[in-house]
């Protein structure tokens, strides 16, 4: 017999049946007209008996799960990446897009190759890698005003900075 | 349908003047462009060239933006192929396969299998516009509310059922899609549902942004990993089987593009029958069709990384591009936004679309008819053109690529409609796309509920405020029952199916 032991995929899908269980439940204290809360009822339903039987499968049916499933540990990645979208969108809005494109793309291949070099101890072509980085930074912020705000002519609102 | 040979032989001199071709051609590059940027399909790009109609005659002006439609609506798979990031929704659908055959070094097989679908899927759909536009134009208003709530029911089933070898996960990922796409405003009461008083959540979370997010953010987190973690491992998509010797990839045989006739031709017929109902659209046509054919597919890559996906899915966005005339040219109904414009265009030419455009105006109808073939033939010319450059895009160094596209889905998503929370949407998505990959959802079902759910919803609520609650009024037709049937069918073979295996296991 094989150890029962619960796997990340079960303790995920026990997470995600009790948190729509409680929602479900949630839904009848909610002033809409029954009509409205059918289908998110269905909804929340799916989610529901989805995840309760993942569990069901992990811990009774082993021989038929799915792939294992691993920790693998890029979750910090996600909210670096997430983040510095979201500040790229609210740059290029508030500050102008051809400054915040040159800004955010220079920034991010200045520190990748930075950190290489650190990582190699090699700086003997850091700076004409960082000016190649620049000029090209340039050529795409450039690039980007081109296409968006001359050919298709994006509503961006006016700012000192362009 | 017969074909009015006089009408056909009045159009030929105005759709192969040169003048006319010249502005088909403009329209199938802007076409290709605009619908290879991440969040700018082709109604963007028709909307950009449509105050032509003040200068330009019919002809020309119509063979642009027909030109730009078909093509626009093929360049969308582009990016979803080149890297991971859709350009239209339609295009959404090929991305497992076609990036998978990316990685894989096969990048050029896919795109060139991408454009012969596409083609093969716009020719067939033109035919049956030419053939079919009457008799389908008939069926297509005897599709009422309890007829349409079958039909999605159907879709519905297909997806949740088809989808997955696991059940748990395919209903978790049908509910999460299912969710999201009715927060907003309910269709019938206009109460707000889910909005927690976000005044941005009302108009409801729309479909450009949640796929750009949902598959592009995900591979840009495992990118920005591998180049922070292993610099040198992460190098540029799908060297390993790139020749080395030639630095060219593969290119699609003909043995290879016969071997996917079948995928071609199951995406041309849903694509067509689903284009001509006013709603559906290419993205459930491209994802029902591959759906449909990863069931009957052999190939253990298909949803992967198969050139079967990357066919069945095109070919049905792209036959949904002559189906989307028959509800306008038959009861001057558009069937989508695109169509609408398209409208626009001829009543600004002084063609009153309507009922009767089909019998005052026959010599338009033939002119459109022929403007779609040549507008195909473009883009296969042009498509095949840009391959090469296509391909060439995935090998820019990964340091520079990744944040490339990071930057294009956050203006893509904004320019949209000019929105930021749209940006925000995408980034949500993002992070739902993330977990379904880590814990291996498949996203088949969430899409397809996505885009099934609020049309579901619409029709079901309107078939029992019509039938005053009465449940027999979904089984009141003969169309209705034929889908009940078939759904009933599909879901005791898929559960037939799923068994075998483990018998004989």
């Amino acid at each position: 017999m094989t150890e029962r032991k619960i796997s990340l995929n079960a303790t995920a899908g026990a997470i995600i049946g009790l948190i729509a269980t409680i929602t479900f439940i949630w839904t009848f204290r909610i002033d809409l007209y029954a009509e409205a809360l059918f289908i998110p009822r269905v909804a929340i339903g799916l989610m529901g008996v989805g995840g309760y039987l993942v569990v069901i499968q992990d811990l009774f049916r082993p021989e038929i799960k799915g792939e294992e499933i691993k920790n693998n540990r890029t979750i910090p990645y996600l909210i670096i990446v997430i983040l510095v979208m979201y500040l790229y969108s609210w740059a290029f809005r508030n500050i102008g897009l051809v400054v915040s494109t040159f800004a955010f793309q220079g920034v991010w291949w200045i520190g990748f190759h930075i950190r290489e070099a650190t990582q190699k101890k090699n700086f003997s072509a850091i700076r004409k890698t960082i000016i190649k980085d620049l000029v090209i930074a340039a050529v795409v912020a450039g690039g980007m005003h081109l296409l968006f705000i001359e050919i298709l002519n994006l509503y961006v609102p006016q700012m000192t900075l362009f | 349908m017969t074909l009015d040979m006089s009408a056909l032989m009045g159009a030929i001199p105005e759709v192969f003047s040169l003048y006319t071709i010249v502005f088909v051609m403009f329209g199938v590059l802007l076409g290709i462009t605009v619908g290879a940027i991440p969040g700018l399909g082709p109604g963007l790009a028709i909307a950009l060239v449509l105050p032509f109609s003040f200068i330009l005659p019919l002809g020309p002006l119509m063979g642009m933006l027909i030109g730009t439609y078909k093509a626009g609506t093929y360049g969308g798979s582009i990016s979803a192929i080149n890297f991971a990031t859709p350009g239209t929704g339609g295009g959404a659908a090929a991305l497992p396969d076609g990036y998978g055959l990316t990685l894989q070094g096969k990048g050029r097989k896919a795109l060139e299998m991408d454009l012969y679908a596409s083609v093969i899927g716009g020719i067939f759909s033109t035919l049956v516009l030419m053939f079919l536009v009457v008799p389908i134009g008939k069926a297509a208003p005897r599709f009422g509310p309890a007829e349409l709530t079958a039909l999605y029911m159907l879709a519905l089933s297909l997806i949740v059922v088809f989808s997955t070898k696991n059940p748990g996960k395919g209903f978790l990922a049908a509910g999460v899609g299912f969710f999201l796409s009715i927060v907003g405003r309910d269709v019938v009461t206009g109460a707000l549902r889910f909005t927690f008083g976000m005044r941005e959540l009302q108009g409801g979370i729309p479909l450009v942004p949640v796929l750009m997010g949902f598959f592009a953010i995900p591979v840009i987190v495992k990118q920005v990993h591998a180049l922070l973690t292993d610099p040198e491992g992460a190098g540029k998509l799908g060297d390993g089987n790139t020749n080395l010797d030639t630095k060219k990839q593969e290119r699609l045989t003909l043995k290879e593009l016969k071997s996917c006739s079948r995928s071609i031709g199951i995406g041309c017929v849903l694509g067509s029958i689903l284009g001509a109902l006013p709603g559906p659209g290419a993205s459930l046509a491209a994802y029902t069709s591959h759906t449909v054919d990863n069931q009957l597919s052999k190939d253990p890559m298909h949803g992967k990384g198969s050139l079967e996906g990357v066919a069945s899915a095109e070919a049905g966005n792209n036959a949904t591009t002559g189906a989307t005339f028959i509800p306008m040219l038959t009861f001057g109904i558009p069937g989508s936004s695109i169509a609408a414009l398209l409208m626009a265009a001829l009543v600004m030419e002084g063609v009153p679309v309507g009922p009767r455009v089909v019998v005052d105006h026959i010599d338009v109808v033939y002119t459109l008819f022929l403007l779609m073939f040549v507008a195909n033939v473009f883009t296969l010319i042009q498509g095949k053109l840009l391959i090469p450059i296509f391909t060439k895009l995935t090998e820019i160094p990964a340091i520079y690529l990744w944040s490339i596209i990071a930057m294009f889905v956050v203006i893509g998503t904004y320019a949209v409609n000019n929105i930021a929370f749209y940006t925000v949407i995408a980034l949500g998505a993002g992070l739902i796309g993330y977990f379904f990959k880590w814990f291996k959802v498949p996203d088949g079902p969430f899409i397809l509920a996505f885009l099934v759910a609020p049309l579901f919803e619409r029709s079901f609520r309107q078939a029992l405020i019509l039938s005053r609650g009465d449940f027999r009024f979904f089984f009141g037709s003969g169309i209705s029952i034929t889908l009940w049937t078939i759904t009933v069918v599909a879901i005791l073979w898929f559960i037939i199916k799923r068994k075998k295996p483990l018998t004989e296991k």
